[in-house]
């Protein structure tokens, strides 16, 4: 390293010697012709009758050999991009992401398109597949929409939603979806003091659970879904929900797989029906970025199986959210505060499967901790953030989630909250596409999150 | 070990910033040089095609990396921070400090004042398309932000046609007009614009006419006419407002860039970055709220110069639609100017203080329903002259030296505000309240610029000698009091002769931009010559340094005015101008 150094002094050096011994020689006219010609302000010798006219002499930028070498660096970060750079402009002068894009597109209209899918990380980790829609099938504002990821024989999804925003009038929507579902690593965390023949829904994903005790099972579903909503005004909605799914539930093949105690309820197949409604009042301003104002859901489901007696409980969720600008600052500084309550009873003596339980530990809810890292019969969930702008379609956040499950409401101990803080960067657009990236620190780990899709 | 780690690389730095840091020739006893010779006669080029996504992506991120692995930059950079160095100086001024007319730049209304008319006038050599037969079009835009057409009219010239959008009308087409006339008196090469009400019965499609639509070519109709014109509003006599530009003459060969020269063009020897014309015209650029100055806005033409015969290419600037208020079809947004379109400065700051810093326009909202639709967004209250950027970073922008904005700035400061007046009239608004608004923005805005500028040099120029009797005396202007953002009773000037950089006199006051230098003719000169022995040209050099001081407060920056005395009573001349930063 030193001989580097000591050869790189004794190079600047040389050069600055030469380099001056040049500029010396041209001030004082003594350099080459080509010099001379070239720095035609400097001072001449001769009367001024004989110099030459500076209107023939061009001017022309050059470098020393001092310059060139200092600047080797620089020259050989420019190549390194230049490939590149020679490909965006290929590319943009043969209109090739138009082209690209009008590939996929099936008619002139381009109301139809089917695009390939890539898919990293997720549900069904990396894999491919494709996405095809129709937006003005059966009429306009009617879509079609059908995706499929496939990553391997255990982890594959497929989806197919038809919505149409004027069903009945304009102010009806309706969607209905069927859905395929196909996980092979979910995670699950069971108490290790409890024996198999002792779980129930207080030792799967308990408070005081810890990440030794993860398990890993997979999720195969088939459902159809459908909602009807209606839009009573900008600020009040009413929907009902539908829902019809067969799950299988099986060993994982993650980390604690080999240990997923298969006689957990829910741990066999299960055909469930759901009924149920939502309310939303939405008295927040500001789109894309919500800059106050206040948002209520309320939502209710009955859930039961269908054929058999052994699960059926129903679900109530209250979510209550603010914002409020930061008084001293501008309105687009504000706080964002989520408060969530989840909980489910039983009917009578049936069960809930343990995947229909609430869960904490996502990137939407409870951040810092693995997905799902936390299930009960309830839970509690506040987020508090602090948006900022820090460009046109940017905001920072700064937060802290705090939650915690229950098995009964009385159970409820400020003890038992889960901490998780952190800060983001989030990307919004004017049709309220969201994507953002956050860094999570919880008790347990860190994480590095990049959804897209909000968290509220 | 630790200090060896931190002294060798400043060391190294050093070392590089000394080796670049030497100065430049003060003095000349060649001519003044007028003009640069660029204009050789040279083969057609190849067309070079605009690239707007790696334009702005190398500009903004790629580019800036770039210019901090050259260690020169660097050094350089360094220097400047601890005040011992000076930004790199442009490649193409004279010992005046002054750019030389070549294919870029024309000197005009700074150096010989244009009248009225003339500025009125501007580029235009022609009155706009001729009406006296049916306006052919022979292609048309109906994508982009400006439909618009292209016509040949019975003079055989070729116009693009381009409306003002119906919610802003004559936005645009003011801004191209004011700005075009603006930029042609300051120097640039522009196209001809002229504001045009047309009948559109004198349109007539071409057989070659072609539209593209979903990227494919076809025959243009009438129906795609009369659907273009649809929106386009109209004067109670039928009549359409347009905006006719007019082809220049020669072959266009695409854009040129703003950093580097063209490889097939043997006149391009010095780097754009380094040509002060390019440089200055921040200054200018700022003034006009001109944001959107990157290589798709320009022009190259290969045409031929009609005295001599010789193809070379020519340099224009080109869409003049997005400055002042208008950003073509909507109001600038208050952000051009102020920041760059992704400014990791305003980003990160606002990142690292938590949102507490607040950008002064960002609740400017303004631009959303302008008091003015047809002036758009142009304001002079949050517009700072030294914190201004164009949309993405411009690279001869960001060399710009205090000399480099200082000559922007005493170009525009030449603008008088009944010229400005005139030249705004030429655009023809109907809102005459809207017409005044813009007149006192431009001028307010000029006068922000100037001041700023003028603040960081001596702002003196013009330097020439006069004789009255015996008394030689050596006059000059001072650009701020002529451009009346400082009065001549709060002025003074302190200088002091010298011969080889030693003082003939103590330093002296003057109240006005008059200084007596001899009071016995070039006596005083020979006097001097003749008792030091000295008979070789370049041994005739005397120099003046020469300050500025405003109600008695902070001196200026100095500036060396050298001068060249030939002796046998000839008079003196000036050889050289350097102007400390």
């Amino acid at each position: 390293m030193s001989i580097f150094i000591r050869a790189l002094c004794f190079l600047c050096i040389t050069l600055f010697v030469s380099f001056d011994a040049i500029t010396f020689a041209k001030e004082k006219g003594k350099s080459t012709a080509e010099t001379e010609n070239q720095l035609n302000e400097t001072v001449h010798e001769e009367s001024s009758d004989s110099y030459p006219d500076p209107n023939t002499i061009p001017y022309r930028s050059k470098k020393s050999i001092a310059q060139h070498v200092l600047s080797i660096p620089a020259k050989v970060w420019r190549l390194a991009w230049t490939p590149l750079g020679e490909t965006v402009i290929w590319v943009e002068q043969n209109r090739i992401h138009k082209k690209a894009i009008d590939f996929f597109y099936l008619n002139d209209e381009r109301s139809a398109a089917l695009f390939p899918l890539v898919s990293l990380g997720g549900n069904t980790g990396a894999g491919g597949g494709a996405m095809a829609f129709h937006n003005n099938l059966f009429g306009k504002q009617k879509q079609l929409f059908a995706q499929f990821l496939y990553s391997s024989t255990r982890s594959n999804s497929a989806t197919i939603t038809y919505k149409d925003s004027s069903f009945f009038g304009s102010s009806f929507y309706i969607d209905v979806t069927g859905s395929y579902f196909n996980d092979a690593d979910e995670n699950l965390y069971i108490s290790s003091n409890v024996s198999p023949e002792d779980l129930d829904e207080s030792s799967i994903g308990a408070n005081n659970s810890v990440k030794d005790d993860e398990t890993s099972y997979a999720t195969e579903e088939l459902g159809i879904f459908s909602n009807l909503n209606y839009v009573i005004n900008d600020e009040i909605g009413l929907g009902i929900e539908t829902s019809f799914r067969r799950t299988d539930i099986d060993s994982g093949d993650g980390r604690g797989g080999d240990s997923f105690p298969e006689i957990i309820q829910g741990s066999d197949d299960a055909t469930l029906f759901s009924v149920g409604g939502t309310m939303t009042f939405n008295f927040s301003n500001g789109w894309p970025r919500i800059l106050s104002g206040s948002v209520f859901k309320l939502g209710y489901s009955y859930n039961n199986e269908v054929g058999d007696s052994r699960y059926g409980y129903n679900r109530l969720k209250v979510e209550a959210q603010q914002f409020i600008p930061i008084p001293f600052l501008t309105t687009n500084r504000r706080i964002a505060v989520r408060g969530v309550y989840e909980r489910l009873n039983r009917h009578g003596s049936r069960q809930i499967p343990f995947y229909e339980l609430s869960m904490l530990g996502d990137a939407s809810n409870l951040r810092g901790f693995d997905q799902n890292r936390y299930r009960g019969r309830g839970s509690l969930l506040f987020n508090f953030e602090y948006r900022y702008p820090v460009w046109d379609t940017w905001d920072a956040v700064i937060f802290v989630d705090e939650g915690q499950v229950f098995d009964e409401s009385d159970k409820l101990d400020i003890a038992n909250f889960h901490t998780a803080i952190g800060a983001g960067i989030r990307f919004m657009s004017q049709a309220g596409f969201l994507m953002r990236f956050e860094i999570a620190k919880s008790s347990e780990q860190w994480r590095a999150l990049f959804q897209i899709t909000p968290n509220f | 070990m630790k200090i060896k780690r931190i002294l060798i690389p400043a060391t190294l730095l050093l070392v590089a910033f000394l080796l670049l840091n030497c100065s430049g020739p003060k003095y000349s006893l060649a001519p003044i040089k007028t003009s640069d010779p660029d204009r050789m006669d040279i083969p057609k080029p190849d067309q070079k095609e605009e690239n707007q996504y790696w334009d702005l992506a190398d500009y903004t991120f790629f580019y800036q990396v770039e210019k901090v692995l050259d260690l020169g930059w660097s050094a350089k950079k360094i220097g400047k921070g601890l005040n011992v160095a000076r930004g790199k100086p442009a490649d193409n001024l004279n010992v005046l400090d002054e750019v030389p007319n070549s294919s870029w730049y024309t000197n005009r209304h700074y150096h010989n004042p244009m009248s009225i008319e003339e500025l009125k006038r501007g580029p235009n050599v022609t009155d706009g398309p001729d009406y006296k037969t049916p306006w052919m079009i022979t292609s048309g835009k109906f994508e982009g932000g400006t439909p618009g057409f292209t016509i040949k009219d019975g003079q055989g010239d070729y116009y693009i046609i381009k409306f003002d959008a119906p919610t802003f009308q004559e936005m645009g087409s003011s801004a191209e007009v004011i700005s075009t006339k603006i930029l042609y008196a300051c120097g640039y090469f522009v196209p001809q614009n002229t504001i045009e009400y047309f009948d559109p019965t004198t349109l007539k499609i071409g057989e070659t006419a072609k539209v593209e639509e979903n990227g494919q070519k076809r025959q243009m109709t009438q129906g795609d006419l009369v659907a273009m014109l649809k929106t386009t509003p109209r004067r109670a006599d039928g009549k359409i407002r347009a905006l006719a530009s007019k082809y220049v003459n020669g072959r266009p060969v695409g854009v040129w860039n703003y950093r580097g020269t063209r490889n097939d063009d043997p006149n391009d020897r010095v780097n754009h970055e380094h040509r002060r014309e390019l440089r200055g015209l921040r200054s200018i650029s700022s003034w006009l709220s001109d944001a959107d100055r990157r290589a798709a806005n320009t022009l190259a033409v290969y045409t031929t110069d009609p005295e001599s015969g010789n193809k070379y290419i020519q340099h224009y600037l080109l869409d003049m639609g997005s400055t002042l208020g208008s950003n073509n079809i909507i109001p600038h947004a208050p952000k051009y100017g102020n920041e760059y379109l992704i400014d990791p400065r305003t980003i990160g700051l606002q990142f690292i203080t938590l949102g507490a810093w607040v950008k002064p326009w960002e609740f400017d909202f303004r631009n959303l329903n302008p008091e003015f639709p047809s002036v758009g967004y142009y304001e002079s209250e949050i517009f700072d002259p030294a914190e201004w950027y164009a949309t993405y970073p411009n690279p001869a922008f960001e060399y710009t030296t205090f000399r480099d904005a200082f000559w922007g700035a005493k170009i525009l400061m030449a603008f008088k505000d009944e010229q400005i007046r005139a030249i705004v009239g030429e655009a023809q608004m109907s809102d005459k309240r809207a017409e005044e608004y813009l007149i006192k923005t431009i001028i307010e805005r000029r006068d922000k610029v100037g001041r700023y500028w003028f603040d960081k040099m001596n702002p003196v120029d013009k330097f020439r000698f006069e004789r009255k009797g015996e008394e030689l005396y050596l006059m000059f202007n001072d650009l701020a009091v002529d451009g009346k953002i400082e009065k001549a009773a709060d002025s003074k000037y302190l200088y002091t002769l010298s011969y080889k950089d030693k003082g003939l006199h103590h330093q002296k006051f003057v109240e006005n931009s008059v200084l007596l230098i001899s009071k016995n003719g070039n006596g005083f000169f020979d006097e001097i010559l003749q008792k030091n022995q000295f008979n070789r040209e370049e041994e005739k050099i005397f120099s003046i340094a020469l300050q500025t001081q405003r109600n008695d407060k902070k001196l200026s920056k100095v500036v060396d005015v050298y001068f060249y005395y030939p002796g046998f009573q000839n008079e003196p001349r000036v050889v050289g101008i350097k102007r400390h930063e």
